[in-house]
């Protein structure tokens, strides 16, 4: 920190004491200025990109039930949408049941998911208020990461600034939920922001979905951008960035559809990965006798995922160049 | 007897005007027809008998107990009785037992009559039918408590030492702080039953001496044996039941919540608890609630709750030591049996305990027991597998477990998911060598509109002809209708169909040739996924699986199929 470096501090933070997760890290200040800090929840294994063709898919999703603090989705969403911004596409889902919003999703297919709307939080668990027939309805992490798409690459969790939101804190625990919960890299709000924090929403979200595409996908490149482009206002704490991938880069934006090879050895990849991480987290859990062969599974599957992208490059991580 | 049809019976609280009444229904039943006959009946248990029970120490009258059991009977079980006892014929004559299982579900529109008891307070477990004969008393007919989920959970692997964790706890503004005798002869008795058992105590009974113990030795079972109680929970005016552990500054209670408690118990081997109200135990403030009810709340909490826990063991009233220590005896070394059911075990804890007491006394009624695990198996007794061969048993299972966790995404295509399965098939053949001998169905995905054949797929561990395999799936959402094709040369399994249970047979399955060991297919089950299924995993249940040879049925240990539905 006392060095100044321009390059973002990675915070590993695992575990269960939410009381660390919760902590603003993001104000740790150098001599001269905020450090950049970037979450993370630790992998064995990264997570390799998906390629996917541009322009990305981006649904939007506001609620607001009325057995919550009442709060203007068509003023949150001018904040923050991409639209405008050349290389997204996007859908709106507007006061979604689970069963609207997973239809939305399989049918969309999207590769960004922003929310907007209050948190919540049930048995320690961060969760999504959606709508239902007549109130509200409380979307877990771990029903969430069951919804999700293999499309879904990146999850942005906005406060509503409109409505003061019904329990802030349950967004950042959404975020750092367990890492054995399939849940993509999350941006987050973990500060409360009001009416007047609408220019510091809309220059957050505007610079995060130019960096974005410009950066070929690069999510910590993105956060970084907008982190700075932010930094002169007072609500510049409230925006985080939780890594659940080991890389930040969770997508690889091509002009055009990749070819179906690459793809399935994306895909490949991403199985493996997946599996091998798994098993490693469940390591610990296990009787000592048994950690051996689960080890030995784990290490498989990760030369698994590397011979499958080796005829692609391995996993190649790089700026792709402005256009 | 190893075997057992379940006799599923739901009794729920019949909003009808006038007195009180409960219907009640048979939800499961080995003969199909008889499932979802249903009956009114007029609750006739009194208050007074519950009482005469709650203080049963004093007494030893069989006949009175028998009264009791009758009231219990005629209250529940009366007008369902014939079907009972088809069911209870039907099985036996196939060498099978008869699970009753007793569902109590909601609460009364109106409070009940003071005279009588509501059907939360029902002590089930006490049934005696006309002919006088107590049913939870007779292997044939074990009786046990429902939960409102059906039994979905898998046995856990044990490898002996079964691992069990016993906590006394003994806080000194409760009674019987000092009497040290009971914990003593509990010891006894489940160090009496060798190497098969390692025991771990928490002698100071405090919460924090808990903890580090069921982090430093990872039990599979425990053993609490101390109070209860009922108090509020911030600002919810319902008492909430807790356990009392001891106070780490001063020796008294420290109230610990069910949900606290299965917090502390997730992600680790507890699959079975067990709680014993002491001989003393405290009963509560008069006109208050009865304060060693509060374990079974804990038990129902534990088992529905996100403990993992699979079943648990609660007594109904306080326990005299005598008891205690023939009931974990008898209960511990039954448990311990590859093949042993948990009610099974309780059963024989029954018995016991009426050598330790008398029949005519009550303390063989007191175990209520609750369960969510598959065919009533919380643990899997690995004796019959080379112990060498168990890590890799585990381990194969944590593959399998990110497997489905890798699925339970929804929109893989059909070449991903084929993909996925493939490995999972593979992962699921070596879990059948290990097993040694085992049923399992073969993983299929198709998308909605398409078909799957879903292999049959049976090994066994010796040569032999096989007589006959049965087994049920339950479908975890209505997929139309099953059907069945033989194995190449082979019969065609028969068939019954019950709501989303399917229950095959397969009779002559290898029509009187000898089969050597190992993995054959004995049928299939075919299937027309839904057009407007929703794409994602589907994991159907086996259970019942039985396996009959040279007219000898024993259970099939079976794997859980997997299925998938792709976009």
């Amino acid at each position: 920190l006392k060095s100044g470096s321009p390059l973002p501090l990675r915070l590993k933070i695992s575990g269960e004491t939410e009381a660390i997760a919760l902590l603003p890290w993001e104000c740790l200040r150098t001599t001269a200025r905020p450090a950049l800090i970037v979450r993370s929840v630790p992998l064995r294994y990264p997570v390799p990109p998906v390629t996917v063709a541009a322009p990305l898919r981006v649904l939007l999703v506001t609620t607001s039930p009325k057995d919550e603090r009442v709060l203007h989705p068509w003023e949150e969403l001018g904040a923050i949408s991409p639209e405008y911004i050349p290389g997204y596409a996007t859908m709106v889902c507007e006061r979604p049941t689970r069963r609207g919003l997973t239809e939305a999703l399989l049918a969309f297919q999207p590769h960004v998911v922003h929310y907007v709307g209050h948190g919540a939080t049930s048995s320690g668990q961060g969760c999504l208020v959606l709508h239902d027939a007549n109130h509200t309805c409380w979307l877990a992490a771990p029903e969430l990461a069951a919804m999700l798409p293999v499309s879904v690459r990146l999850l942005c969790l906005s406060t509503c600034f409109t409505a003061e939101n019904h329990d802030l804190r349950a967004l950042p625990r959404l975020a750092h939920a367990p890492a054995d919960l399939k849940l993509p890299s999350m941006v987050v709000n973990q500060l409360p922001l009001e009416r007047d924090s609408a220019p510091t929403v809309r220059q957050f979200w505007e610079a995060f979905y130019r960096e974005l595409s410009d950066a070929g996908g690069d999510v910590s490149s993105a956060f970084a951008g907008a982190h700075a482009a932010i930094l002169s206002r007072p609500d510049w704490p409230s925006f985080s960035l939780v890594l659940r991938d080991g890389t930040g880069w969770s997508l690889r934006i091509a002009q055009g559809a990749p070819a179906p090879d690459l793809a399935q050895a994306e895909f490949e990849a991403l199985y493996s990965t997946s599996i091998a991480n798994y098993v490693a987290q469940q390591q610990s859990a296990q009787p000592r006798d048994a950690r051996g062969g689960l080890q030995e599974i784990s290490r498989h599957e990760a030369q698994r995922a590397s011979a499958a992208l080796s005829a692609f490059g391995g996993l190649r991580l790089g700026r792709r160049p402005k256009h | 007897m190893h075997v057992y049809d379940e006799f599923r019976v739901v009794v729920t609280p019949a909003a009808v005007p006038g007195p009180p009444q409960w219907t009640v229904r048979i939800e499961e039943c080995g003969l199909l027809p008889l499932v979802g006959t249903s009956a009114n009946v007029q609750p006739v248990m009194t208050r007074a008998q519950l009482a005469d029970l709650r203080r049963g120490h004093v007494w030893n009258d069989l006949p009175k107990l028998k009264q009791i059991g009758s009231s219990v009977w005629s209250s529940t079980l009366a007008p369902l009785a014939p079907s009972l006892h088809a069911s209870v014929a039907l099985a036996r004559h196939a060498g099978r037992g008869v699970r009753v299982v007793v569902v109590c579900q909601g609460d009364e529109p109106v409070a009940p009559p003071r005279d009588y008891v509501s059907l939360a307070e029902l002590p089930i477990e006490v049934a005696c039918d006309p002919a006088g004969q107590f049913l939870a008393l007779d292997e044939l007919t074990p009786v046990s408590r429902g939960l409102p989920v059906r039994p979905d959970r898998s046995p856990e692997i044990v490898q002996p030492p079964l691992r069990v964790l016993l906590v006394v706890a003994r806080p000194v503004d409760k009674p019987g702080a000092h009497d040290a005798q009971e914990a003593a002869e509990i010891t006894n008795a489940l160090q009496g039953l060798g190497h098969d058992v390692r025991l771990v105590e928490c002698a100071q009974g405090t919460y924090e001496e808990f903890g580090a113990l069921v982090d430093q030795h990872d039990p599979h079972v425990i053993h609490f044996c101390g109070h209860g109680g009922y108090a509020r929970v911030g600002d919810d005016p319902t008492p909430q039941p807790h356990l009392c552990f001891v106070r780490a500054d001063n020796g008294k209670t420290r109230k610990v919540h069910a949900d606290t408690l299965a917090v502390k118990l997730r992600h680790r081997s507890v699959r079975l608890v067990v709680l014993t109200a002491c001989a003393r135990a405290a009963r509560g403030p008069a006109n208050g609630p009865y304060w060693p009810r509060a374990l079974e709340g804990i038990a129902q909490r534990l088992v529905l709750g996100v403990s993992g826990v699979n079943a648990a063991v609660a007594m109904q009233f306080d326990l005299e030591t005598d008891a205690a220590v023939a009931f974990s005896r008898a209960f511990y070394q039954k448990l311990l049996e590859e093949s042993c059911s948990l009610d099974e075990a309780v059963t024989r804890a029954r018995v016991a305990m009426t050598r330790a007491r008398d029949i005519g006394h009550r303390a063989w009624v007191n175990p209520a027991v609750y369960w969510r695990c598959k065919d009533g198996h919380v643990f899997d007794i690995a004796s019959a597998i080379d112990p060498a061969l168990v890590p890799e048993l585990t381990a194969c299972q944590t593959h399998l477990d990110a497997n489905l966790n890798f699925l339970s995404v929804p929109s893989l295509s059909a070449s991903q998911a084929e993909f996925v399965l493939a490995r999972i098939g593979d992962i699921e053949d070596r879990r059948s060598q290990l097993h040694g001998q085992c049923l399992r169905l073969s993983p299929q995905t198709a998308p909605p509109g398409g078909s799957m054949r879903i292999r049959i797929l049976l090994r066994t561990s010796a040569a032999g002809p096989v007589d006959q395999v049965r087994f049920a799936v339950a479908w975890p959402t209505d997929l139309g209708p099953l059907g069945t094709e033989g194995a190449a040369g082979g019969p065609t399994p028969a068939l019954v169909h019950q709501d989303l249970i399917h229950r095959v047979v397969v009779d002559q399955a290898s029509g009187g040739a000898v089969w050597p060991p190992g993995e054959r297919e004995v049928g299939a089950l075919t299937l027309t996924v839904p057009a407007g299924q929703t794409a994602g995993l589907l994991r159907p249940e086996l259970t019942g699986a039985a396996l009959t040879r040279a007219g000898v049925s024993s259970r099939l240990r079976t794997l859980e199929p997997v299925l998938f539905v792709h976009s």
